[in-house]
């Protein structure tokens, strides 16, 4: 079939030849970035006969050659103010199409030993620290390699040993005027011993052709605790593609997402962990509309003894959209008292739509605790019809429904600004998603 | 007893392949190692197959010539060297063992364990003049089984080899075969239609109740069919068949491949229930030998109100590939799998089934018991797949895993895909060791460490065994215990 066929990539090698000679990094970077691309030229765009994209919908990619922004549209504020979370008082950077904007960025309140480098800044100084600070995807596949070929921008936040960061640091991308551009970014993420922080990441965006790349690599120490908030809203003219590697040891990450943005998302979260008694928690929502491929996969790999993983994953689909979910929980060997779970539910909210679910366990080990649940369904009709009799109308109480589904996983937020932001995230896309579903056909059963 | 009719089962296969079996032909019906047009054409010659049949096979060897080995599934093996495998009744050592005494203890301690005679024993086990003594166990049989297909035929049951069946029933076997596992539908089965060299076909008519369970035991003229085998069930508009194929005794084979294909197909109101107990050679504690069993069963749930239900006990095999599924294309149809997979020492499985929802308000089930030992990996691979037009489906599945050991591995990989939001779709799945609780409760009450872990293994397999006919039902639950020896301590 054509969706499997690698040859429509000649665009990357020809955005890769143009902006060579401007991205960031020495000889050794150079050198690696060159190797990535053949790499990403020998593999080509995944297609649906790879297990793990068999889901995803990467059309856009093979159409489109997306060009690396080198320079970003001018952009007001009252565009990330819209994009960023309300009421967050918080050190805020921004990305205006990939590309790092100092003056619309909010630096100043963090504290002087945090302080978040632009990455781009940091490959241009050059040292030897640079190279242990970029992950070793050698073995990784295309997007590893089309993203370690081409990274230009993103953020590095280093926290020491012991500092418990109060304030969650806000990262907004923002998407505007952008004409097949292309973001390749790689944000990097250490905490020290005992330390702890929050990032919240926020994406939006108009309806101009864009495609995100984003590889976040996390590392965590003893003690440490991570929580990774990520909104995903751009418009519906971009691709969206973004990849979280966890390495943990002895730690908590935490990462909650929701996703209502671009014509097609693939979310992908990574996480090993090294150290007996880490733990790592996933929280996922998806929301799809009309023409929307929205695909998240996870893989848990449990490596070392008495570790704990939670996933959570939920998706409401509207119109004829697409929403899947592959989430592997991996217990290797010698990884007993393992207790990792898994609960995937799929609410299907017409009869266009389409929702897929895989969750999948793969156990070396005999003295652990793995279970995956999974659902797939409608609202369930006594409860809207418990909802009608105190008064409700049909999409009202769909509606609420609906809501109560999200918001369930959005309660673990501790930071109120951003639960709500998630909450009004969710609203905002039933409010919107109800009226394309009301205009069509009057009434409800 | 009922061991006695499976054992003669197999005695019957085995003695096809003895100069003093009742086919007088054997001795040249062996086609040479490798595979070719020519194998093909002798294969069909020497079934007297009508030209279309040949056709048919020519077909799907072009086609095979093409394919390439499927390699999604979680076992590994060496390359299969398909030019140095027998396709058609590969001859038996003739050298078997002289008398029992040369037999590997292990086997005969299992058939003792089953309760098999010493004689059938010796047939089972491939002693040397022994097949006489099974030979007139079979002609006993055979009026048996005359009898059984008299009251057959009296119902209008038509029951025989798949090969008698194209001669007979050509116009059936024509608009049935490939009509559920087409040919081009993976590479076993594409290969098994090229080379299968027998099988059942059974047609129930319109409203009939077969008066019977039937077996492979009861067709006569049954040849060592083991290898590539093709099973064609037809269930009419009302009518009802339990099949029951398999075995509980050991089961050792000289040809290492198996591929076979099952297509069933239920019209209106019709229901077929398909019970499988595999037990074929394992391999060895390091995992030398043992059968690969590479098998596409697959039943259409073609009428409405129609029904297939899939039972299986997988306790033998090196390899095994399995997944027996339901298209589920009638209004109202039903389709069930029940399955309880065993692997230990290093042994791998990949099994489980495909429930594919076509016509409105369809339903389907699925409860699969993994248990692992040893060095073995147990997977359960399983997709249900609502289509756009399927009002009201429901699925329920229940995929439960058990480890004996820290050697093992079990694999749980769900599919789910719906296109229809009317359908409710429920899946779990959970892992777990057996408790030292439980052992201590079962052994302080004086069962020995196995006995234990038998117990337990069937209690945890009870919802799947119940499903089982009574005439399994019994030796499958010994089986699972016998599976699973030398697992604890």
């Amino acid at each position: 079939m054509m969706m499997d066929q690698s040859s429509d990539i000649s665009g990357f090698q020809k955005a890769y030849d143009t902006t060579r000679p401007a991205l960031p990094g020495g000889g050794w970077l150079q050198e690696l970035r060159h190797i990535a691309m053949t790499r990403f030229m020998s593999l080509g765009l995944p297609g649906r006969k790879l297990e793990s994209w068999r889901y995803a919908d990467l059309k856009a990619l093979r159409k489109t050659p997306f060009q690396p922004v080198t320079k970003a549209p001018e952009a007001d504020i009252a565009a990330i103010e819209k994009a960023a979370i309300a009421g967050l008082d918080a050190p805020r950077l921004v990305f205006v199409n990939g590309r790092f904007s100092r003056p619309l960025s909010r630096l100043h309140t963090l504290p002087a030993d945090l302080a978040p480098k632009s990455l781009r800044d940091v490959l241009m100084l050059g040292g030897g620290s640079i190279r242990d600070l970029v992950m070793d995807l050698r073995d990784g596949d295309a997007f590893d390699q089309l993203n370690t070929a081409m990274m230009s921008e993103g953020v590095v936040i280093e926290v020491p040993e012991g500092m418990q960061v109060k304030t969650p640091i806000e990262i907004v991308y923002l998407v505007t005027d952008a004409d097949n551009g292309a973001a390749h970014l790689r944000n990097v993420i250490r905490l020290g011993q005992g330390a702890s922080l929050t990032v919240v990441e926020s994406f939006a965006g108009d309806d101009s052709r864009f495609f995100t790349n984003q590889i976040t690599q996390t590392t965590l120490a003893d003690g440490a605790d991570l929580t990774l908030l990520r909104r995903q809203h751009e418009g519906s003219g971009t691709v969206h593609v973004s990849r979280t590697y966890a390495t943990l040891g002895k730690a908590r990450f935490q990462m909650a997402s929701i996703a209502s943005g671009s014509t097609s998302t693939r979310h992908e979260l990574r996480a090993d962990v090294t150290t007996e008694g880490g733990h790592v928690g996933y929280e996922g929502i998806q929301l799809a509309r009309a023409g929307q491929v929205l695909d998240t996969l996870t893989f848990m790999d449990h490596a070392v003894p008495s570790c704990t993983s939670t996933q959570t994953y939920r998706a409401v689909l509207a119109g004829q959209s697409k929403a899947a979910f592959q989430g592997k929980v991996l217990v290797r060997r010698d990884a007993q008292h393992t207790d990792a779970r898994q609960k995937a539910d799929s609410l299907l909210l017409d009869r266009a739509a389409e929702a897929s679910t895989k969750p999948e366990l793969e156990i070396y080990a005999d003295d652990v605790q793995c279970a995956h649940g999974a659902t797939v369904g409608e609202l369930d009709a006594d409860q809207v019809f418990y909802l009608m009799a105190r008064g409700l109308a049909p999409n009202e109480a769909r509606a609420l429904l609906v809501e109560a589904f999200v918001a369930e996983l959005c309660g673990n937020i501790a930071n109120e600004p951003v639960r709500d932001a998630f909450l009004a995230d969710a609203r905002n896309w039933l409010t919107s998603a109800n009226a394309a579903m009301d205009a069509p056909k009057e009434g409800d059963q | 007893m009922v061991a006695t009719t499976q054992t003669k089962d197999q005695v019957a296969e085995l003695a096809g392949t003895y100069k003093h079996g009742w086919s007088t032909e054997i001795e040249s019906e062996f086609a040479p190692k490798g595979l070719n047009e020519d194998v093909i054409r002798f294969i069909s010659a020497k079934k007297e197959e009508p030209q279309w049949m040949l056709d048919w096979r020519l077909k799907a060897f072009a086609m095979w010539q093409k394919m390439e080995e499927p390699d999604w599934a979680m076992i590994s093996h060496p390359p299969i060297d398909y030019q140095d495998t027998y396709f058609y009744a590969a001859p038996k050592a003739k050298d078997g063992p002289k008398s029992l005494n040369e037999v590997d203890p292990e086997l005969l301690r299992t058939y003792e364990k089953l309760g098999i005679p010493i004689a059938e024993q010796e047939v089972l086990a491939g002693v040397e003049g022994a097949a006489k003594v099974a030979v007139d166990a079979v002609f006993d049989s055979v009026s048996v089984a005359t009898t059984f297909r008299k009251e057959l035929e009296k119902a209008g049951v038509i029951f025989m080899s798949i090969s008698e069946a194209m001669r007979e029933h050509p116009e059936l076997v024509r608009k049935y075969l490939g009509s559920v596992v087409p040919q081009r539908d993976n590479f076993f089965a594409t290969l098994n239609c090229a080379v299968f060299s027998d099988g059942t076909f059974v047609y129930i008519p319109k409203g009939v109740r077969c008066p019977m369970e039937l077996s492979t035991y009861f067709r006569i003229n049954a040849e060592n069919t083991g290898q590539f085998e093709r099973t064609l069930i037809i269930a009419d508009e009302g009518s009802y068949v339990s099949y029951l194929e398999g075995c509980t005794a050991p089961m050792r084979d000289e040809n290492q491949l198996h591929a076979a294909v099952v297509e069933l197909i239920a019209l209106d109101d019709a229901e077929i229930k398909y019970s499988t107990v595999q037990n074929w050679y394992p391999g060895d504690k390091n995992g030398k030998g043992g059968i690969y069993n590479f098998v596409t069963k697959r039943g259409a749930c073609r009428g409405r109100n129609s029904k297939i239900s899939w039972t299986q006990v997988e306790t033998g095999s090196a390899i095994t590939w399995k997944y027996p599924s339901c298209i589920l294309e009638g209004d109202n149809s039903v389709g069930e799998f029940y399955s309880v997979a065993v692997t230990n020492n290093r042994q791998q499985a990949d099994t489980g089934t495909k429930m594919i929802h076509i016509g409105k308000n369809t339903r389907s089930k699925i409860i699969s018991k993994g248990i692992s030992a040893g060095r073995s990996n147990n997977t359960y691979r399983g997709l249900v797949r609502v289509m756009g037009g399927a009002d009201n489906v429901r699925n329920f599945t229940q995929c439960d895993s058990l480890l004996l050991g820290d050697q093992c591995g079990a694999h749980t990989v769900p599919y789910i895909e719906v296109k229809n939001p009317t359908a409710q779709i429920e899946h779990e799945a959970t892992t777990s060791k057996i408790s030292d609780d439980q052992m201590f409760y079962c052994m302080a009450r004086g069962l020995d460490a196995e006995e234990a872990v038998a117990m337990v293994v069937n209690g945890f397999a009870k919802e799947v065994m119940k499903e089982l006919p009574m005439e399994f039902a019994v030796e499958a639950q010994k089986l699972l215990g016998i599976s699973l020896e030398g697992s604890v301590g």
